[in-house]
Order: C-alpha cells, then structure tokens, then sequence
C-alpha cells in the first residue's frame, strides 16, 4: 500500500513519455529575419498556409552609434512585434498564415532606414503544393467573465484545440457580439490569436442596452484544422440611474430640430435668392437705363 | 450697342484670344490632374493600403488638405460678403477672384473627404443612415460644407449675371454655339432695368449676409471634428475661432496670390492696384497677429502642465521629428509674412542698403560657397581630407544661420520698394505656413503614442502625393477655365463705381480703386 502513491506517478511519467512519443507534435517552421537601417534580410520569407511559423526579428543595427528601435507590423495578419532593439535584440512571434498569397511586413517605428524597411513580405505557399494532410476537427470552448460595474470590460477566453486534445498555436479567433444597430445581427468585436495553449484572450466593453448579450467565437479554419465556433450569453449587472451614459453631452432632440431649423432657414433663404434670380426677365426687350450704356 | 468699357475690352480681348502659354499650362494642369486621377484608381482598385495610412494614424494628407482648401474658401466670404455689407468701396474689381477661389476650393476640398473614404459608394451612407444621427459632429460638417457650396455658387452666380449679358451681347460672331446659349442661358434675360437691378441687389444682399455665418459655422464645424474628440492636442476649447481665424487669414494670402497673378498675366495693373495690395496687406497682417496669438495661447496652455501625452506631442512638435516642419511654420509661416507686410510701410528701412555688408550679391554668394563646400565634403567622401573638419554642417551651422540672416536683410530695401512683390512672398509663405500647419494639427496627434511601447509613423506615399498633386492642380486648373469663360473682375461692380465717383466727385474716396491709371482722375 505503501508503494501505491509511487505507482501511480510512475504510471503518470510513463503516460506523459508514451504520448510525446505517440501523439504527434505540431511542426513548427522556423525563419530568421535580419532587421537593420539597410533593409530586411531576408526580404521574402517563404512559409506554408496553414502551417504555424515563428518568425524570429534580429536586430542587426549594433554598427551603428545609436541605438535603432524597430517594430515590425505584419499586415494582413494584423500583428505586431514586440520593439527590437540593443536591449532585446532578438523577438520571435509565432503565426499561422491562414491563407496563401503575400503578406507585407514593415517597420512602424521611428528609425534610421524606415524607409528601407517598408517592403519585407511573408509569401504564404498553397498547401496543396507541399502535400497537405487531410484537415483535423477542432474544438472551441469560450469562457466569458461579464463586468463587475456597468461600463466596465468583459474578458473573453477562447480555448481551441483539435480533436486530439493538443492545443492550436498562432491562429485567428474572432469574437463577435449580437448587438441591434440599424438591424439585429453579430457585430465583429476584435479578435486574437492563440498562444501556446490555444488560448485568445480579449478585453471588451460589451455595447448597447440588453442585460444579456451573446457573444461567439469563431475559428475560421486552415487548409490544417476545421472551423469551429462556440457561444455563450453574457450576464451584464443591471443599470441603475446614476451609471446611465451621459446623454447630455449629446445634442438633444430639441437641439436637433433646432438644427434642422436653422438649416432649412438658410436653404429658404437661398431659394429666396434664386426666386430673385428666376423672375429677372423682363417681358419686353428693349428697355431704357440698362447698365451696359454709359451714363456719361 | 453701347461703346464697350475699357476694362471690358480688355478682359473680353484676352478671354477671345488667350496668351500663348495658356494651353501649355492647361495641359500641364490637366496632365497633372489625370496623373492624380490615376494615382486613384490605384487605391481605388487596391485599397487605401497603398497610402501610408494605417491603424494608429487614419487621418493624412487628404484631411490636411481637406482643412487647408476650406480654410482658402474663406477668402470669398471675407473680400465679397463683409466687404460688400460695410460698403468698401475698393474690393469691387477683386470679389470675383475671391468668390471664385470660394468655390474652386470647396469642390476640391470636398473631394478630399471622398478620397479619403476609399469606397466613394460609401458617400451614400451619410445620406442613407447619416441623418439619423445629428449628434454627430461629422454629419454637422456634411450639413456646413454643403450648404457653403450651394450657398457660394448662388452667390458667385448672382453678380455674374449683368456680365453674362455683357458676353451675350458682345460674343464675337465666330465663338461656338454652346458658348453663346451657355451666356443666353444664364444671362437670364438682364437688360439692365431697375426693376431687375432692384432684384440683383435685394438676392445679392441677402446672400452676403447669410454666407457669412455660413462661413463661419463651417470652419468652426470643421474644427469641431477634431476638438470634439478626447485626442491629446485636438481636445481645445480654442479651436474653432481658431480655425475660423486660420481660415480667413490663408483666404487672405490667397486672393493677394491670386490678385497678383491675373494682374501680371492679364495686364489688369490699372484696376488691381497697388492700393488693394496694402489695404488687404494690412488685414493680412491683422489675421497673422491674431494667429499668432491664438499659437501663443494653445501651445503655452498646453506646454504649462501638460500631462504625459502633451508632453509627448510637444517633444514631437518642438524636438522630434515634426520640429522640422514646426519651426519651418512658425518662422517661415508666421513672423516671416508678418515682417513682409510691415516692411513695405517703413521707408527707414532704405537706409539699410547703405550699410557695406549688407550687399545682397557678396552674401549670397558667401553663403552659397559655404553651403556648397558643405554639400561637396557630404556628397563627394574624397574631397573631405583638408575641409572635413572646417566644412562639416555642424562647424557651419551657425555662420549660415547668420549669413542667411545677413541675406534676409540685405533684401528688406529691396521689398520696402516693392510692396506687390513683398505681400506676394508673405501670402506664399502664408499658404505653405497654413498648409504644413494644418498638418501639424491632423499627423502628430494621432502619432502620440496610446501605449507605452509602440512607435507610430506615418510617411505619406506617393499615391498621396500624387493625388494632392492632382487636387491642387485641379484647383488652379478650376480657377483658368473659369477666367477663360467668364470675367475674372466684375465688370458691371467696376463701372458702377466708376459712375457713382462721376456723379459725386466729392467722394474722392471711391475714385483711385476704380479708374485706369492714366484715365479720368
């Protein structure tokens, strides 16, 4: 008995080395990026769609006298690096391209060269060229943790992982809330990309008037893993008088009729003007005191 | 027929037959234009990717040259409206320049908001769902802008109408028909009478005193865009007479520039006289003045305790990377045109071309051998062995600095004779100071960092700088057609006053403003 509390941690390691060995682990492509006041270099990474990349930024500037900050934003995949300088001179980010094509990448800081690091570009292969798997069913949980005070953000915590449990890493979940704007429907709230975990976080401050909002999560897919979604209702405290938003920095609806009043003022006043102008023709032609004869 | 006036003659002379280079700089401007036009399909087709907009700075060269072009329309509200309401006299042969560049400047103002939206099509949601919301400050902008450009065309229409019948009447034979119906057309039958002219006066009237507020609602409604957002440096209770007052004085600057082109270029010398340059040089350096002051007072309130993100868009202005334009503004934009508007009125100031070194030839031509050492030893690495110490910019800095000063002032008793030619310099230096500051006032406030590790940049591309290209462009192309089709001066306002002065010759007040030097006087 005394051997039981043992047993059952070693059956515990020898699961955990069983399922690296069996289960098989995400590959991940790994490129190197030079940043420097002469440009990138590489100036084109190749990567594979659907596959996650992690791109490590160097910083190649130490020749010069000052320091050289850059920060490198990724367009298309609406991501930005952490700042690249003397101090941190190496930073990696970790993507997924979802779809092939070509990405620009660019500098969005300050620095000696911008312009010579406006045109880097992530060239995303089709899959099917490099023989792509068939996709994988995923799994997405949403977790939502409503405000404490009206007003307040909502944290949302979206998990996504395949169907053999191991986390998606570097890929885009979108969150959306249903809101009643001009019509009632999902309106897109923000989205971000999975960690390590295949955890995307976000912060929002839930909108409109309802004391229950749903709110999705969506994962689009890859040529790598099928789209999935996940919902769940948001439970917002209730309102009280005193947290209403504060309407009378708005123009209130006397002031609005106010306004329109004064506009069709001036538009009577200009077709007043133009009433002028309509009736100028005289009936007969010729007449005495025009202004074109010189009165001297 | 009557006997044709002598300005009439003159300006329906070169309105027949335009000088020769008026076609070359047509297809210059149109050329330009297309270009422009082109650089638009670009985004069009791709997206407003391909401008250097993006995420933390939406707002560019098109909302400064929006605000810019807006400001410039001031100029017909100010010389025609309040002109004309406080009866002086002397604006009659400019108010037609003035409210042409209104208008001219309010289409292609206007277009900048369009081009700015990258989807045109999306023009129709401010129709669409827009005017539901009128606590909106963009759609307020959409109500001003608006109503300023009908309002303006109206009023550019109305005192055009006694000159369309002077082109009716005194069409050469031989022009297109088009030509002839287009002056029929909007002659609108004037003869001339008093019953017509009683009705000119009465639609005249009133719209110079409804376009004034007009005017005024629309650059502060313009300002309100931007002061109506919590935006570090935009959040001002000063902005709207602010703008307001930025706006009449760029309008200002550009009627003199306006005024001293077609005079030149028309021979018009003996209408436009060097007495409308110093009346209107002296309001320009009354608005310079007053915004002067109102720089003074936003940059002091906001630089006296400024919090963490005033602080940052100061270091921007006044040490980072906008200083470059900042100072270029205040110096170039501000002090500078106001000296070029007193100089002019301080003959003292002719003594200082007896002062030995203040000879405009020897010092600019120090300067230029200094400048152009420095270029040398920066461009060609082996010619910097002897001078690479004595010829860098750094040793440099300073002697240029005071040559370029010696330079400035061994120029004063040359403008102090030349009144035209020193109010034409401040008035381009006023539009360049407005326009860079209008981009002062859109760029490095959205450049302010709203996190503490991102660094915001914003370098316009050159489809931005095509498209402003082909907007200014489109201006002055605007601005031709128009004096091509129509009288550039009133010719009925200046008769008026010329018949007016001959019946009350006591009133000696209104004659020198209207009568052709050499003529009667």
């Amino acid at each position: 008995m005394k051997r039981a509390p043992l047993m059952v941690v070693a059956a515990g390691a020898m699961a955990l080395v069983l399922s690296l060995l069996v289960l098989p682990a995400r590959a991940v492509e790994r490129v190197r990026v030079v940043v420097s006041e002469r440009g990138f270099d590489p100036p084109v990474v190749e990567v594979t769609e659907g596959e996650l990349v992690e791109i490590t930024f160097v910083y190649g500037d130490s020749h010069l006298p000052q320091d050289n900050p850059h920060v490198i934003f990724i367009e298309g995949l609406g991501l930005e690096s952490p700042q690249i300088s003397r101090a941190r001179p190496e930073v990696a980010v970790r993507v997924t391209a979802e779809h092939s094509g070509r990405l620009l990448f660019k500098c969005t800081a300050y620095c000696t060269g911008h312009d010579r690091l406006q045109a880097g570009y992530l060239r995303v292969r089709p899959a099917a060229a490099t023989g792509a798997v068939p996709a994988a069913t995923t799994r997405l949980q949403l977790l939502a943790a409503p405000p404490d005070v009206p007003g307040a953000k909502a944290a949302l915590r979206a998990q996504l992982s395949s169907d053999d449990g191991q986390p998606v890493e570097g890929v885009l979940v979108r969150f959306e809330q249903q809101a009643t704007l001009v019509k009632t429907g999902w309106a897109p709230i923000g989205g971000a990309r999975t960690d390590g975990r295949g955890v995307a976080l976000m912060e929002y401050a839930p909108f409109g008037d309802a004391e229950r909002v749903p709110v999705r999560a969506l994962f689009e897919g890859t040529v790598r893993y099928q789209a999935a979604q996940a919902e769940v209702v948001l439970e917002l405290p209730a309102l009280v008088s005193w947290w209403a938003p504060p309407e009378e920095v708005r123009v209130p609806i006397v002031g609005t009729w106010l306004l329109w009043a004064i506009v069709a003022a001036v538009w009577l006043t200009f077709a007043y003007a133009l009433y002028q102008v309509f009736t100028l023709p005289e009936p007969q032609s010729a007449v005495p005191g025009s202004l074109h004869r010189r009165r001297v | 027929m009557s006997e044709p006036h002598r300005l009439e003659a003159q300006l329906l002379g070169v309105m027949a037959r335009p000088p020769r280079w008026y076609l070359f700089v047509v297809i210059l401007l149109a050329g330009t234009v297309a270009w422009g036009f082109y650089a638009w399909t670009v985004q069009y087709r791709i997206g407003l990717g391909v401008t250097g907009l993006h995420n933390r700075v939406p707002w560019g060269l098109y909302i400064v040259n929006f605000v810019f072009l807006i400001g410039i329309s001031h100029a017909g509200t100010l010389i025609s409206a309040i002109l004309r309401i406080t009866g002086a006299e002397w604006r009659r042969p400019i108010t037609r320049m003035a409210e042409v560049i209104t208008v001219v400047a309010l289409m292609t103002g206007a277009l900048m908001i369009i081009v700015d939206m990258g989807r045109p099509d999306r023009v129709l949601y401010l129709v669409r769902y827009g005017f539901g919301y009128l606590s909106s400050p963009i759609m307020w902008d959409v109500l001003s802008v608006s109503t300023y450009l009908i309002g303006s065309l109206i009023y550019l229409y109305i005192p055009l109408i006694p000159d369309l019948a002077v082109l009716r009447d005194r069409l050469d034979p031989s022009a297109p028909g088009w030509q002839r119906w287009l002056y029929r057309t909007l002659a609108m039958g004037w003869q001339g009478t008093l019953r017509q002219r009683r009705r000119l006066e009465r639609a005249l009237t009133v719209m110079a005193l409804v376009i004034i507020p007009i005017a005024v609602s629309v650059h502060t409604v313009v300002s309100f865009v931007f002061s109506m957002t919590l935006r570090v440096g935009w959040h001002s209770s000063i902005f709207g007479p602010y703008f307001v007052v930025g706006a009449i004085f760029s309008g200002i600057a550009g009627i003199i520039a306006a005024m001293a082109v077609f005079r030149r270029i028309y021979r018009l010398e003996a209408w436009i006289t060097e007495e409308h340059f110093r009346k209107l040089g002296w309001l320009l350096l009354a608005l310079n003045l007053i915004y002067l002051y109102f720089t003074f007072s936003e940059y002091l309130t906001m630089g006296y305790q400024p919090d963490d993100a005033e602080a940052a868009l100061l270091r921007l202005l006044f040490t980072g990377p906008y200083g470059k334009l900042f100072w270029p503004m205040v110096v170039g934009g501000l002090v500078a045109p106001a000296l070029l508007a007193v100089i002019p009125s301080v003959p003292a100031l002719r003594s200082l071309s007896t002062v030995p070194f203040l000879r405009p030839a020897p010092v600019a031509l120090t300067a230029a051998g200094l400048l152009g050492s420095v270029l040398i030893v920066r461009t060609q690495p082996q010619a910097a062995t002897l001078l690479s110490w004595l010829a860098t910019w750094e040793t440099l800095r300073w002697p240029l600095l005071g040559l370029g000063v010696l330079l400035a002032l061994s120029l004063v008793p040359i403008l102090q004779a030349r009144r035209v030619a020193s109010l034409v310099i401040a008035s381009v230096l006023v539009n360049v100071g407005m326009w860079l500051k209008r981009y002062l006032v859109v760029v490095p406030s959205l450049a302010v960092a709203q996190t503490p590790i991102e660094a915001i940049a914003y370098r316009p591309t050159w489809v931005e700088y095509s498209i402003t290209a082909g907007t200014f462009a489109g201006f002055a192309l605007l601005y031709l057609v128009f004096s091509r089709l129509f009288p550039i001066i009133s010719l009925w306002e200046v008769r008026e006053a010329e018949d007016s002065a001959i019946r009350e010759p006591a009133d000696v007040g209104t004659r020198p403003y209207v009568t052709p030097a050499g003529g009667r006087a």
